[in-house]
């Protein structure tokens, strides 16, 4: 077998900067990808030495033990644990904020008595600097039996000196040198410990005092293991808890005094932030800066993404023409490559301007710190709807894309707090169907200003989103009532010092979030868009030319002009096609809801992700147009029943498709992510028919109630 | 500084300082002792949070935010 590049862990509290040193360590080397069998991040980049080998760096979630609750923390410990996991480090780069030491020590210890190789990398060089806190390294180095580097993800202070130390640590020299040991297990302990070395043949005595504590959940150990770890916890009476507390207290109790000999501590808190906070968390103006805050991060995406959107749809158009251009007319491939790649990779694309914007701004949110404060803010609200305060992120994060907001649950501990944050965040409008709400809406109301500032039309996409909200709260509010836990629940969470924001983590945050939704959305948006093409090109048997040959000579028969001609054999090629077929077939269940069969198109094929739906009106009604919204709606409002000859977008239809757009769950992405987030497909299922549901309830009211009233 | 009873953080005043004692919460208390709260620590209430949510703590200097049952289970002396 190859031999394998050294694997490096990153380790830290939460706060200590380490993702921060990550992106400065790693630049533009980084990939995320999956922990093996849970959907936990996983972060990885290629460490670069100075003399030009390489490394891989896998940045792990923050913690602050080995003792975890959330879902993302258990990570740590079932790697760490398990030396046959491949992800099992050489070595562990441990970052620690050198301002806040005495706390962030806890896990360092607890990782030498794992054995692992460590090199502990003091954070906030700069800001210790500026603070004038005297460190006296050696001491520090001495007493923790560590490499010490003082550096600065911010200024890049001593990156290469860290940079060194990490490759001295994997060097294979070292003999086993003895442990500085922080903890001394009491007699229960040190048996069950050996106990289960015994009987699993490993190496440390904490490795295995740590599966006595985590047996339950860990997910290498066989259920054979599990029984034989509780059998020796209940041989010896063991008490987890009761050994946590008491091994976090010894470990306290050897280092602090270490700390404090080491490092000349100065007057600490930070008169900035409670100004700032004494705003930002305060019970009325606290509520009312979210708001604000939440006002113009959407008022920043209508006025920022438009401009690049327009290129992209340009150059997708030139592309297309240019395609177009080089193969000959109309084949089947050039077809497919224009009318079905092509324009579906065009619905990919345009979708990156306003992820990218508002990811920018939750980012930037999160980077200064005032993430942690609308989480405090709002836990007590959030826990009325069965959620926590943490669940404000996935919310919020869920206005751009549902993908990674689903994802971003994972920071809460209680597992029914996380799954209804998981089921409602779909509710709140993403960017994805800001499309057909544009055209929808331009329906209803005239693009006017009234009292000199009030766009109509942006009121009414406001009330959509306040709409999706409110279903969403509703939703949570309903799902609490059948969800039942008795799993412990917590806030608990650190109010970090207010920062500058580094553009740089900023950055890498909008480049990670933005390539997940490319890949995961993208490449079903693809396949749809060809799919589509298909089904909209062709039929059963000649049905498609069989009915191009009649419009043909009924056109001729008529005297239609060249134009009407070319519409009439448009519309009867897609009648006769499969997804006329199709579209036919659901027709008289979406009859209730005030749509035709083009609208069923339209609905099956956004079942795959909504955003389709502007693509697939403009197949239905300019088969090889671009997408171009306007051109859109001006043929939708031409569209007319060939039956009655009544326009077919009227006020109540218009209504009832924006009803249900705005709560249908239609989005096959998110339905994937949702089963890997939650372990099985019932709840994806429950999801997807609980939110259809919804939709189709509240599309038949509005259309049949404002039938009754126009 | 009146010598006072032990009670819990939620009884302190409005920017009074004191130490903690101890915990009432076995979970709770391991985990805010990894996050260095620790008997010993000086607690500070800052704010509450709107609606009487939480608690807006500052503890030896680390501002933390905590849920009412969590601060309960914190003993000050």
């Amino acid at each position: 077998m190859a031999k394998r590049a050294p694997v490096i862990a990153l380790l830290g509290n939460p706060n200590s900067g380490k993702t921060s040193l990550f992106n400065l360590l790693t630049g533009l080397k980084q990939r995320v990808g999956n922990f093996p069998g849970v959907t936990v991040e996983k972060k990885e980049g290629v460490l670069s030495f100075p003399d030009g080998s390489t490394a891989t760096i896998i940045d792990f979630p923050g913690c602050y033990s080995l003792y975890p609750t959330a879902f993302d923390e258990k990570i740590v410990v079932a790697t760490l644990t398990n030396p046959h996991d491949p992800n099992y480090p050489d070595a562990v780069v441990y970052v620690a904020d050198v301002t806040n030491l005495e706390r962030h020590l806890l896990l360092l210890t607890q990782l030498k008595e794992l054995g692992l190789p460590l090199v502990l990398a003091l954070n906030m060089g700069d800001i210790a600097e500026k603070q004038g806190l005297e460190i006296n390294h050696n001491a520090l180095a001495n007493a923790l039996d560590v490499p010490v580097v003082l550096v600065s993800a911010r200024t890049g202070m001593n990156l290469t000196t860290l940079q060194s130390a990490i490759q001295e640590s994997i060097r294979p020299v070292k003999t086993t040198q003895k442990l500085k040991i922080f903890y001394t297990p009491s007699q229960t302990e040190e048996k069950v410990a050996s106990k289960i070395q015994a009987l699993l043949g490993i190496k440390r005595p904490y490795q295995s005092l740590l599966l006595a504590h985590h047996a339950d959940w860990l997910p290498f150990l066989t259920e054979k293991d599990r029984e034989g770890i509780g059998l020796i916890r209940e041989e010896h009476q063991f008490e987890p808890l009761h050994f946590q507390v008491r091994e976090t207290m010894a470990r306290y109790d050897r280092f602090l005094p270490v700390i404090r000999k080491v490092i000349q501590k100065k007057g600490n808190s930070d008169s900035l932030t409670d100004r700032i906070d004494a705003i930002a968390t305060h019970s009325l103006f606290g509520p009312l800066l979210f708001l604000l805050l939440l006002g113009l991060i959407f008022q920043a995406i209508f006025a920022w993404a438009s401009i690049p959107m327009d290129w992209i749809d340009a150059g997708f158009s030139q592309l297309t023409g240019f395609v177009d251009g080089l193969l000959p007319a109309d084949t089947w491939y050039s077809k497919l490559l224009t009318e079905g790649i092509l324009s579906g990779l065009g619905g990919i694309v345009i979708f990156i301007p306003q992820i990218a914007i508002l990811f920018f701004l939750i980012g930037l949110l999160e980077e200064v710190g005032y993430m942690a404060r609308a989480v405090f803010i709002f836990d007590k609200l959030m826990q009325k709807f069965g959620m926590n305060g943490r669940s404000i992120v996935a919310l919020v994060s869920g206005g751009a894309c549902a993908i990674p907001a689903v994802m971003s649950a994972r920071t809460i501990s209680n597992w029914r707090e996380r799954l209804i944050t998981i089921m409602v965040t779909p509710l709140i409008s993403c960017s994805a169907r800001i499309p057909i709400y544009i055209i929808l809406v331009a329906f209803i109301v005239p693009d006017r200003t009234m009292y000199g500032w009030v766009n109509l039309q942006g009121a009414i996409f406001s009330g959509l989103y306040i709409l999706g909200a409110l279903a969403a709260l509703g939703s949570a509010w309903l799902f609490r009532l059948f969800l039942k836990s008795r799993e412990e629940s917590f806030l608990m969470i650190e109010l970090p010092p207010y920062r500058l924001p580094q553009f740089r983590n900023v950055f890498y945050t909008v480049r990670e979030k933005t390539l997940s939704f490319v890949y995961e959305a993208g490449k079903i948006i693809l396949i749809i868009s060809v799919i589509l093409w298909f089904g909209a090109s062709y039929g059963p048997g000649s049905a498609v030319d069989k009915a191009r040959a009649e419009a043909m000579a009924e056109a001729e028969f008529e005297g239609l002009s060249e134009e009407d001609t070319e519409y009439l054999l448009n519309a009867r090629a897609l009648e006769a096609s499969w997804a006329g077929h199709l579209g036919r077939a659901i027709e008289p269940v979406i009859r209730p809801l005030g749509y035709d069969w083009k609208i069923g198109i339209a609905l099956f094929t956004s079942f795959a992700a909504r955003e389709v739906f502007v693509g697939t009106m403009a197949t239905l009604y300019s088969i090889g147009s671009e997408d171009d919204e306007k051109r859109v709606r001006e043929k939708l409002e031409q569209a007319r029943d060939p039956n009655t000859g009544k326009k077919i977008y009227t006020l109540p239809t218009v209504l009832s498709l924006l009803m249900f757009y705005a709560f249908a769950m239609q989005c096959m992405s998110t339905l994937a992510v949702v089963k890997k987030e939650t372990g099985s497909w019932k709840w994806p299922a429950i999801q997807f028919s609980f939110m259809t549901g919804l939709a189709y309830i509240t599309a038949y009211l509005a259309y049949n109630i404002t039938s009754m009233l126009v | 500084m009146v010598a006072r009873h032990a009670e819990p953080v939620t009884q302190m005043l409005k920017d009074e300082s004191r130490r903690i004692k101890g915990f009432t919460d076995d979970l709770i208390a391991s985990k805010l002792m990894a996050m260095g709260v620790l008997p010993g620590s000086v607690v500070r209430i800052i704010r509450r949070a709107p609606m009487d949510g939480g608690y807006y703590l500052q503890i030896n200097g680390q501002n933390i935010a905590l849920r009412v049952k969590e601060a309960e289970s914190i003993i000050v002396d």
